[in-house]
């Protein structure tokens, strides 16, 4: 006893280690090995045999300890080689920018009395500061009544039309305080429109520029502009959100001013920053940061666009929308369409029920997955199939694919290899079918799937991973035709995923990495 | 930017690198390991004489060093270029106080280390006042070409490297992620040997026991794995 608490008092954990109770886990599952003199040798197995058994339960499993940082650090290689190009030039440029500003001699010695001064003075200077700051928050006039983000429109001539109710008719012309989670459509005509928010921020349309705004319970904006040009000077908040969409292009403001143009029949965005930055998010899924002094332009979408939505109830135009002619105009906004949108668009609003759907691609890229695959399952699948473009499909698949839903998935991937087999999607798909053929251990279909993709798409995004999962079922039962593959690996993807599992197998065939020489 | 580390400091960590070279097929290449020697004499010839292009050179060599500690440190981050340009900005500051070829790598190092400590007090003092992960919703929104179960196990796994603390997480990435010997980690965080040997065991328990108690992330270790990549 004395020993135990000699031991306890340096070391706890040491101690409490000793006891016999600590030392087997497991054991009071059997009682009659509690106690025993039963070799350690033979209690092991049932130790395991309990962990195994709490693992099947959904509890604790473990891992294998090294196979942890394996994965962590494959992920994270691929990860790095998938990241989206970037400008190294641009960012050469602002840090010799920086690197002038920045050059002012030697650092400051930290160590003398002056320095500790000014040390404790700054220690002592922030509570004041906190105190001062938290006054003149308490001061400050509220944004609005509720607390709530609201605008209004300085000299407006605006037709406007509640987005909420599409039938209702508008007897008299709209105020020029909009109410919460209405939709409306400014147009600015030939005078400037300015629309002020309660947060300072402020909007400022050229002539002849019309947008379409909505404020979300939530504080969060949404714009959407139909053609024009604004001026627009945000003040973040982290209680608000602004969004503007142009086109197929979404545009995430993060405190900022800029310039925001929009040409519906080229579908020419044109984005310049004055400070700040934002994230634009284009129909492929890239997200590009602009910052102050950039410009963003595109001219017209790649032909496989993502038709976007921000959320369920705010379908926003994807550009071409005209302004409507009276304040009575409430026609379908698949009807308003210009002639001149693109085919996937005419695509996406011939769909009847296109308007109120979610956007998989935007939930996806939220990790909203379970979300994806209710809304497909709720609306059936022959009607996603066929009113969804391949670019959402592709999410759908992948979606019932993460949440484990292989009988949801499978048919997608097959519709998407049937109708849009010459797109990209359609050959990623037969990739993805291959994956799902691998999973349920179909390796012979999933084998021809694999040689499928890799024939359609020799340098396809899945091209790595197709011949290195290829290569992994052939070493199953065909060693030759593993290496071979391993060896095709090496000389086609050198810094690949598999590049040491193919190395491996050229070293166990007794064959020259073609790297190595 | 101000230094953390003071040019006394620098100088220490700049003395030597291991110099084994990974002999066995599955063993990565470390920072020590995948340096290129001769091209470190002659970028550390051309800053002692001010040519130039020395600057660019520098850039060239070390972008990818730079870029590949960062997001592994930090995980998926939207904005990782303005860390990349504050080492670059504070490694041109001072680079002229190097005193040997051999230490540029592990001075490039030394500072990627003390950017990214710097960004995750930031990120830590903003999450503090503000009550929500930037981090997080940031990973989410970076674009994934790939699977999304990896995507999502990469958030996840980052998100476990987020509850470390500072110093176990840096370490870990280090010894871990970029592949560093023990030595080579601790003369890039100016530690000794046996600090970095407790934290990482540290660290790797910690970890281990979060994805222990993740049934997604146990899937995913015991599918992919096993595969020894």
């Amino acid at each position: 006893m004395k020993t135990f608490l000699l031991t306890l008092l340096r070391s706890p954990k040491a101690a409490f280690s000793r006891l016999p109770l600590s030392r087997q886990p497991f054991s009071n599952s059997s009682s009659s090995n509690a106690g025993s003199s039963e070799p350690r040798s033979s209690e092991l197995p049932r130790a395991e045999l309990a962990r195994e058994a709490a693992g099947r339960a959904g509890g604790f499993r473990r891992p294998d300890p090294g196979a942890v940082g394996r994965v962590f650090r494959s992920l994270m290689d691929e990860h790095i080689r998938g990241e989206t190009p970037w400008d190294q030039d641009r960012l050469f440029a602002q840090i010799q920018r920086d690197t002038r500003r920045k050059r002012r001699g030697p650092l400051p010695d930290t160590s003398s009395r002056r320095a500790t001064f000014v040390r404790l003075a700054g220690w002592s200077a922030a509570p004041l500061l906190a105190a001062a700051v938290s006054l003149a928050i308490g001061l400050r006039q509220p944004e609005s009544a509720d607390g709530r983000l609201s605008y209004s429109a300085q000299g407006y001539q605006a037709q406007g039309y509640s987005k909420l109710d599409p039938s209702a008719k508008a007897d008299a012309p709209p105020s020029s305080v909009p109410e919460q989670d209405e939709m409306r459509r400014w147009v600015s005509g030939d005078k400037q429109l300015v629309l002020s928010f309660s947060d300072q921020s402020e909007v400022r349309l050229e002539p002849q520029t019309t947008i379409d705004v909505r404020i979300l319970p939530s504080n969060r904006a949404l714009f959407n502009l139909a053609g024009g040009k604004v001026h627009v000077n945000v003040h973040h908040q982290d209680h608000t959100d602004y969004r503007f969409q142009a086109g197929s292009y979404e545009v995430l403001v993060t405190g900022t001013a800029f310039e925001l143009g929009f040409e519906p029949k080229a579908e020419h965005v044109a984005l310049h920053m004055r400070e700040g930055r934002v994230e634009v998010h284009t129909p492929h899924g890239e997200v590009r940061v602009v910052r102050g002094g950039e410009s963003f332009e595109r001219s017209r979408p790649q032909p496989i666009e993502v038709a976007r939505a921000i959320d369920a109830a705010t379908v926003i135009d994807a550009g071409g929308a005209q302004a409507p002619s009276s304040p009575n105009e409430r026609e379908p906004r698949a009807s308003r369409r210009a002639p001149g949108s693109s085919e996937s668009e005419r695509r996406a609003a011939s769909g009847a029920s296109s308007e109120a759907s979610l956007s998989y691609a935007a939930l996806a890229r939220d990790g909203k997955f379970s979300e994806i695959v209710q809304d497909a399952m709720g609306r059936g699948l022959n009607s996603v199939l066929s009113s969804k473009p391949p670019s959402e499909l592709i999410q759908l698949s992948h979606a019932a694919r993460y949440v484990g839903h292989a009988d949801l998935a499978r048919p997608v991937l097959q519709a998407l290899v049937r109708k849009y087999g010459a797109t990209s999607e359609g050959r990623a798909a037969i990739f993805f079918l291959g994956r799902l053929s691998d999973g349920a251990g179909d390796g012979a279909t999933a084998a021809q799937q694999y040689e499928q993709y890799l024939k359609l798409e020799p340098r396809g995004a899945y091209a790595p991973e197709a011949l290195g999962r290829r290569m992994i079922l052939a070493q199953r039962n065909n060693p030759q035709l593993a290496a071979k593959l391993a060896r095709d690996y090496l000389a086609r993807f050198p810094q690949g995923s598999y590049k040491t599992h193919a190395s491996a197998l050229l070293k166990v065939a007794g064959l020259a990495d073609p790297g190595s020489r | 930017m101000a230094l953390t580390r003071s040019t006394a400091d620098m100088r220490l960590s700049v003395s030597t690198v291991p110099k084994a070279l990974p002999s066995e097929v599955n063993q990565r290449p470390t920072v020590a390991a995948s340096r290129n020697r001769a091209e470190d004499t002659e970028i550390f010839e051309a800053i002692q004489v001010q040519a130039p292009d020395w600057q660019r050179r520098v850039y060239d060599e070390y972008l990818p060093l730079v870029r590949g500690l960062v997001l592994r440190t930090l995980g998926p981050k939207l904005d990782f270029e303005d860390l990349i340009a504050d080492t670059f900005v504070a490694f041109f500051e001072n680079a002229t106080n190097i005193r040997s070829a051999e230490g540029l790598r592990s001075y490039m190092v030394s500072i990627v280390m003390n950017v990214v400590r710097r960004d995750l007090r930031s990120r830590r003092r903003h999450n503090l006042f503000f009550l929500g992960d930037e981090s997080r919703k940031q990973a989410e929104r970076v674009a994934s070409p790939d699977d999304p179960r990896a995507k999502a196990a990469l958030i996840q796994l980052s998100q476990i490297l987020n509850d470390l603390e500072t110093e176990d997480r840096l370490t870990f990435a280090l010894c871990v992620l970029e592949g560093l010997k023990l030595e080579e980690a601790a003369q890039s965080l100016g530690v000794s040997v046996s600090s970095v040997k407790r934290r990482l065991k540290r660290a790797t328990e910690r970890v281990e026991r979060k994805v222990q108690q993740n049934p997604l992330l146990v899937d995913y270790v015991q599918e992919r794995g096993g595969r020894k990549k």
